[in-house]
């Protein structure tokens, strides 16, 4: 799955329109993104990639650059 | 069809971090054509918040709370610090857990509109629990506590109309444990359910939801062929089908036991079948392994002729809408065909394999309901004698219309409603269609609430014929003013039309408003399906002109305009309203 999926993920999950999520947002850019939302954020991209993320990981990814970086370590891009 | 949203007000009470779940519940109430607004009570304030008549959730005001607290939040020294509860201190622990949520219904029935209904979630013990094996093993056990909860919450949703359970624990029994719970978001954010458990939960909410403001289907129609039985009976003959004790012919004998304790709830079943009669009646009549007779079917339509119209027969005979029927039929063909042309038949999407089938019937959710009436138990057997009846009204009469009604012995008897009467009155306002003045939907408490009203009159009449016992048929809510007694809504179950009955009931309301020394005000509402009512109203010239423009036609109903049938024999054993 492309980059464009994730960031749309994220978009969705955060009730924002498509654009407003891009590569390099982050939980300090979009503000729709706290910490209640981030973790829907992990659950709809674990759903969609299937993957499971750990708990220490799940704090982390708080950026579209860290959660592809982990797809990628998880094998699923 | 234009359907407008029907706005939907629901308070979730819950033990622990269900923010997740907002979200998905509301888009899929909207989904199901409701306006929902939601209400989460804040961390840690489920217990709280309703104890306190001034709190934001009274300010709410909602429809429905839904009531979750979860068996480690009200027992959370069951489950934890190596604590080893013995089967009586287990037994002890589920009764303190009863009285805190006991605590939380008695304010929420107190302090809450009277129309508002509550959901009880009941509980499932931890299923990876610190006592490890020795969980049932040494008189030590947290199911204990669970089902000691469980049967409290059953013995007062019994006696409460407005509060009823949400089997909580027999949902996640059918998901798995293991779907249904994330130890990281408990450790991350308090929250005790998984993704999946979130998903299946708004589903589940969302099903019992709809039970609550949707009238659920009444009439199951079966195919015979690969659905009833394994093969074509016509080619196979008596004893070449499948039906029995073994493979192939154990699933389709689960199938009907499926289909029989669906009648047993209340659906009518009724069959549709391309078959020679003689066949297929055969096996209902003959074949050792039937669990189905023909006795176990209101109507049957075996022939040649196309599906749709063996349908629209059978909703004919038994005088109910299309939109009350369910089709079960193996042939993707005849669904497709049905669904095709008959649209407000709901078409079953049958599973490949037979094995699947009786699982899959008493797991839909068109024949939810959460009150099961007396009536409903007796309804298959009413609707047989309808269609002996309708046999009967069918045979070529010789005498005058008069003698034949006087031949079919018809006793009608008009009381104000006992208690009893109650749940039954509340149902027929909410699934009667075609003779409803006003098509105006009352909840149990909203009846409650009017039969202990003294404005209001609650009649209720029950039906008897040569064929059986009809039961409560008919519902009559009068408010009676000094300016006259004004008929709310007047409502005529389906299978007692076609007798004058109404008829009956009519007079008997305008005769009772002049003892009073009041006329009779009525009030009709056309709908797109209770033109019956306005072919009633035009034989005493009370109805609106064809083609009136306005929303509800009130009429007053000259004293002694209507006669009593003279065929009906009549009892009645009315209080006196006033009194």
């Amino acid at each position: 799955m492309s980059q464009h999926n994730l960031t749309q993920i994220i978009a969705e999950t955060l009730e924002l329109p498509p654009e407003a999520v891009t590569a390099d947002s982050s939980s300090d850019t979009v503000e729709a993104w706290d910490s209640l939302k981030h973790l829907d954020v992990i659950l709809a991209v674990e759903q969609t990639y299937k993957v499971k993320f750990k708990m220490a990981e799940i704090a982390h990814l708080v950026s579209v650059a860290q959660l592809e970086e982990a797809l990628r370590q998880h094998n699923a891009l | 069809m234009h359907n407008p949203l029907r706005p939907l007000r629901v308070a979730i009470l819950c033990s622990f971090n269900l923010d997740l779940m907002t979200r998905p519940l509301e888009g899929l109430l909207k989904q199901h054509l409701f306006q929902p607004h939601l209400y989460l009570s804040a961390y840690g304030q489920w217990e709280i918040d309703p104890l306190n008549s001034d709190s934001d959730l009274y300010q709410f005001a909602p429809d429905i709370v839904l009531l979750f607290a979860e068996f480690s939040d009200l027992m959370p020294t069951a489950n934890r610090d190596g604590m080893l509860p013995l089967a009586e201190e287990a037994q002890a622990l589920g009764q303190d857990a009863w009285s805190r949520v006991e605590a939380v219904l008695h304010s929420l029935l107190q302090f809450l509109p009277s129309h508002t209904q509550i959901l009880c979630h009941n509980l499932l013990a931890p299923q990876v629990s610190s006592l490890g094996l020795l969980e049932g093993n040494a008189g030590y056990s947290l199911v204990t506590s669970a089902e000691t909860f469980n049967q409290n919450l059953r013995d007062r949703v019994r006696e409460e109309s407005r509060l009823f359970g949400f089997d909580y624990a027999g949902l996640v029994t059918k998901h798995g444990w293991q779907n249904w719970s994330d130890s990281r978001l408990w450790h991350l954010g308090r929250m005790r359910l998984s993704r999946t458990g979130i998903q299946l939960l708004t589903h589940q909410y969302t099903r019992y939801i709809k039970t609550l403001f949707i009238p659920r289907r009444k009439c199951l129609v079966l195919d015979l062929d690969n659905t009833l039985w394994g093969g074509v009976i016509g080619e196979e003959r008596l004893f070449g089908i499948q039906l029995g004790h073994e493979g192939i012919g154990l699933a389709y004998r689960e199938f009907q036991r499926a289909a029989l304790s669906l009648s047993q709830r209340g659906i009518i079943l009724a069959i549709c079948s391309k078959n020679n009669p003689q066949d297929a009646l055969a096996v209902l009549r003959e074949h050792p392994d039937t669990l189905l007779h023909p006795d176990n079917f209101a109507c049957m339509e075996i022939n040649w002729e196309p599906k749709p119209q063996n349908l629209q027969r059978i909703a004919q005979t038994l005088n109910i809408g299309l939109d009350s029927l369910v089709f079960w039929d193996d042939s993707p063909l005849e669904r497709e065909l049905v669904s095709h042309q008959l649209p407000e038949v709901l078409v079953v999407d049958v599973p490949d394999d037979p094995s699947d089938y009786a699982a899959h019937l008493l797991d839909l959710d068109c024949f939810d309901t959460l009150t099961l009436t007396e009536a409903d138990r007796q309804r298959g057997e009413m609707y047989q004698q309808q269609a002996h009846r309708q046999e009967y009204l069918a045979q070529p009469q010789s005498t005058s219309v008069e003698e034949f009604y006087a031949s079919l012995d018809i006793t009608v008897m008009i009381q104000t409603a006992s208690q009893f009467d109650l749940p039954r009155i509340t149902q027929l306002t909410q699934r009667t269609n075609q003779f409803n003045m006003t098509t105006r939907r009352y909840t149990e408490t909203e009846i409650q609430t009017l039969a202990s009203d003294r404005t209001y009159g609650l009649y209720a009449l029950k039906l008897q014929d040569r064929f059986g016992d009809l039961g409560l048929v008919g519902a009559a809510i009068v408010r009676c003013e000094l300016d006259g007694w004004h008929l709310e809504n007047l409502l005529m179950s389906c299978r007692a039309l076609g007798r004058n009955v109404e008829d009956a009931f009519f007079a008997y309301l305008v005769e009772q408003a002049s003892y009073d020394g009041v006329k009779l005000n009525g009030y009709f509402k056309p709908s797109a399906k209770n033109a019956l009512v306005r072919t009633f109203l035009q034989k005493y010239s009370l109805a609106p002109p064809q083609n009136w423009p306005g929303d509800v036609w009130d009429f007053v109903v000259p004293i002694a305009c209507i006669q009593f049938p003279t065929w009906i024999t009549f009892i009645t054993e009315v209080n006196n309203v006033t009194a």
